[in-house]
């Protein structure tokens, strides 16, 4: 019996390294210089780093911040702790109505620019996106300028006397979801008006001619066959959501911590390495597997691109 | 006469500056079938649009059961369509589309159910429920569409080229098979293609419509034996066209001048409106009636030179030259004592197979010319 394994393994690896010779030299130059670049990158930029999140995960914390190179499991058994529960739920809670908020508003104006001339959607769309390319802490300070007890809104609301006395609009949640949804909300209107632009505007006409009004219409047909959108425009903004940290920072006041600032601190005020990197790859995983659920009910990963 | 089902009366359509259907009056009977004809672009769609709902006229009135309808929405409108590219729900399978309709006025579960089978049968695609859409076949398709556009019991049932995207063999099954749910049903059916052969196998009446007009309204027989403009004649089956004046009229005769001789005409074979001497007109013969002799016939005939003969299957297809350098076509089932190419034979026709249509603008100067030489060149021959 081993006899028999031994040569079938000499044969097969024969096999194998006379396929190799004959897999000619020229082939094999031009597949290594075609994928090179793309491998190159990935490994470097990808693999390694995400490698080495991974590993750092199942490190000792040493002191003063140092990381000892033992193996452990207790960063991630830290994070079953209580503590770290109300910054999860606090996080979920600020992820789900950021990203109710977003879609809510995003839909109507991905229906908005799926009517217009092509040249005006576009132009639209580059206005969408023109916020996304000032710097993110500007935006948030304008917003801290707008929302304080003394800030624009607030002596505009007095000053028409509707108010007695300046209401607290910032560093709480209310503040966190409106920069959230700032943030967001050019990320979730596109995707939506790819899909609402590409319904094919013949299946609300059938269904207006079989006797369905217009409310009928939008949620029997439209809104299952734009579904894919919203899906992409969900996932987009509930994910980075939950790890985006600036917002609840600068407008949170650290009153709501959310996973992406504890991960920050981990990594800068507690030097706490492993522990950042184990929240990284809980956080990671999970994006993962909500991504694999959209796949799952028949979302692509283009429209995610897009 | 019975009340006509739909009406349009003086129907304008504007797109921008685009005048799009022009004066448009078309009176639909309970029960008919209905084909709107015409080549692309001639504002079809736009009619049929009009009676639907989804568009409103520029101008005019359209009325159901002498009923105004401007106010009502197209899910308020006793009519459904069958789209072109059919336009079924790919979130629902065969039995959700079809049930569509009912599903959305609320209709008792069971009802639906009950009658998704009846029109399922009725459309012969039992056993296919629970298919998506994207699994099933061009015509499969087609016939959900029409058993679901047909579930609401609607009066009218409006079809915007339904055979369009089928090929040749399944679309000329399905003409027959819709021309027969048809008359079972009784329904009024509005049908657009731009296929003049369908039109004229499926329909009780034919509107051709040219650049947003009617050009004229018939039964095929009298469309196809007696068209009304120039139009109609070229674009109904095939045709010889003649541009001429009429020279003389008396009794029942008149003697017409074209570009391809002098010959007389019958004046019950005169179509849309009348004429005086020296009116232009238009006459048309079709290939079939061309008479291509052997021998000298009675009457008055023509000289021409066989150029080429096809044969097409049921016919064979000719195409003759005259002295002058016009050409012929001649249709003929079979091949008996007919020239071949190269030789010369006496062409001619029964004076009442040429209809003579006025022509609505008068005749270019330069056509004109030609048919006074053409004349002055050859003289029919009588015997
Ligand atoms: N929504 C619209 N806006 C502007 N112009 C239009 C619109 N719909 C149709 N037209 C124009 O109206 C004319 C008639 O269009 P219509 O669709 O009625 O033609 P059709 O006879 O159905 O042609 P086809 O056989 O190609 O379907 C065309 O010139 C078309 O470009
Ligand atoms: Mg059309």
């Amino acid at each position: 019996m081993p006899e028999k394994t031994k040569t079938d393994n000499l044969e097969k690896s024969t096999k194998r390294r006379r396929h190799k010779r004959e897999q000619s030299v020229r082939a094999t130059i031009s597949n290594v210089i075609m994928c090179g670049p793309i491998t190159v990158w990935s490994v470097l930029f990808i693999l390694v780093p995400v490698g080495f999140l991974v590993f750092m995960s199942f490190m000792t914390k040493g002191p003063l911040g140092r990381i000892v190179y033992k193996f452990t499991l207790d960063n991630y058994k830290e994070m079953t702790k209580p503590v770290y529960f109300s910054v999860v739920s606090e996080s979920l809670v600020i992820a789900f109505w950021t990203t109710l908020i977003t879609v809510l508003m995003g839909y109507p104006m991905g229906v908005a620019m799926a009517k217009m001339k092509k040249k005006t959607s576009g132009l639209v769309t580059i206005a969408l996106m023109l916020p996304l390319w000032v710097s993110g802490l500007v935006i948030l300070y304008s917003f801290v300028i707008m929302l304080n007890t003394s800030g624009t809104i607030n002596s505009f609301l007095l000053r028409i006397g509707l108010l007695s006395k300046p209401l607290q609009l910032l560093y709480n949640r209310f503040a966190v979801i409106i920069g959230m949804v700032y943030m967001f909300l050019p990320f979730a209107v596109l995707p939506m008006y790819s899909s609402i632009e590409k319904l094919d505007p013949a299946l609300i006409e059938a269904s207006k001619d079989l006797g369905a009004k217009p409310v009928t219409t939008f949620f029997r047909v439209q809104l299952p066959l734009t579904s894919p959108g919203i899906f992409a425009a969900v996932i987009l903004t509930f994910i980075p959501c939950i790890g985006y940290y600036m917002v609840s920072d600068m407008l949170g006041g650290g009153q709501s911590m959310l996973v992406g600032n504890l991960i920050f601190r981990q990594f800068t005020i507690s030097r706490n390495w492993p522990f950042g990197a184990a929240l990284s790859v809980v956080l990671a995983v999970i994006i993962l597997v909500m991504v694999k659920i959209y796949t799952k009910l028949g979302g692509s990963l283009d429209d995610l691109a897009a | 006469m019975a009340l006509p089902i739909v009406q349009m009366v003086n129907v304008e359509k504007w797109y921008g500056n685009n005048h799009v259907v022009k004066n448009c009056n078309l009176s639909i009977e309970a029960g008919e079938f209905l084909t709107l004809l015409g080549p692309s672009g001639c504002g079809k769609t736009t009619t049929l649009r009009m009676i639907s709902g989804f568009e409103l006229p520029s101008s005019g009135v359209v009325k159901f059961m002498n009923e105004n309808v401007e106010k009502k929405e197209p899910y308020e409108r006793d009519v459904n369509t069958v789209f072109q590219n059919y336009a079924l729900f790919p979130n629902m399978n065969v039995a959700q589309n079809i049930g569509y309709g009912l599903k959305v006025k609320k209709v008792p579960k069971e009802e639906i159910a009950r009658r998704v089978d009846d029109m399922l049968k009725l459309v012969q695609l039992e056993g296919f429920e629970k298919r998506r859409i994207n699994q099933m076949s061009g015509g499969q398709k087609q016939r959900v569409a029409i058993a679901r556009a047909l579930i609401n019991q609607p009066k009218v049932l409006l079809l915007d080229e339904p055979l369009g995207a089928l090929d040749m063999k399944l679309r000329k099954q399905m003409q027959i098979e819709l021309k027969r749910l048809q008359r079972k049903l009784g329904i009024t059916f509005v049908y657009v293609t731009h296929d003049q052969e369908e039109a004229l196998t499926m329909s009780d009446r034919i509107a051709v419509m040219s650049e947003g007009v009617i050009d004229q309204i018939g039964t095929p027989k009298e469309i196809y034996l007696h068209p009304k403009t120039r139009f109609v004649a070229g674009f109904i089956g095939e045709s010889n066209l003649y541009d001429g004046i009429v020279r003389e009229i008396e009794g029942d005769e008149m003697v017409i001048g074209t570009e391809v001789g002098v010959f007389p005409a019958l004046k019950k074979q005169l179509t849309g409106g009348t004429v005086k001497v020296n009116d232009p007109v238009t006459v048309c013969i079709r290939p079939e009636k061309m008479k291509a002799g052997i021998t000298e016939p009675e009457g008055f005939y023509f000289h021409a030179v066989m150029k080429e003969k096809i044969f097409v299957g049921n016919l064979t297809k000719m195409i003759a030259v005259m002295n002058n350098g016009n050409e012929i076509r001649i249709n003929r089932i079979d091949e008996k004592d007919l020239p071949e190419p190269g030789q010369e034979f006496f062409l001619s026709w029964d004076t009442e197979d040429a209809v003579v249509i006025p022509s609505r603008s008068p005749i270019a100067l330069d056509t004109a010319d030609s048919i006074e030489a053409a004349a002055a060149a050859e003289q029919p021959e009588e015997t």
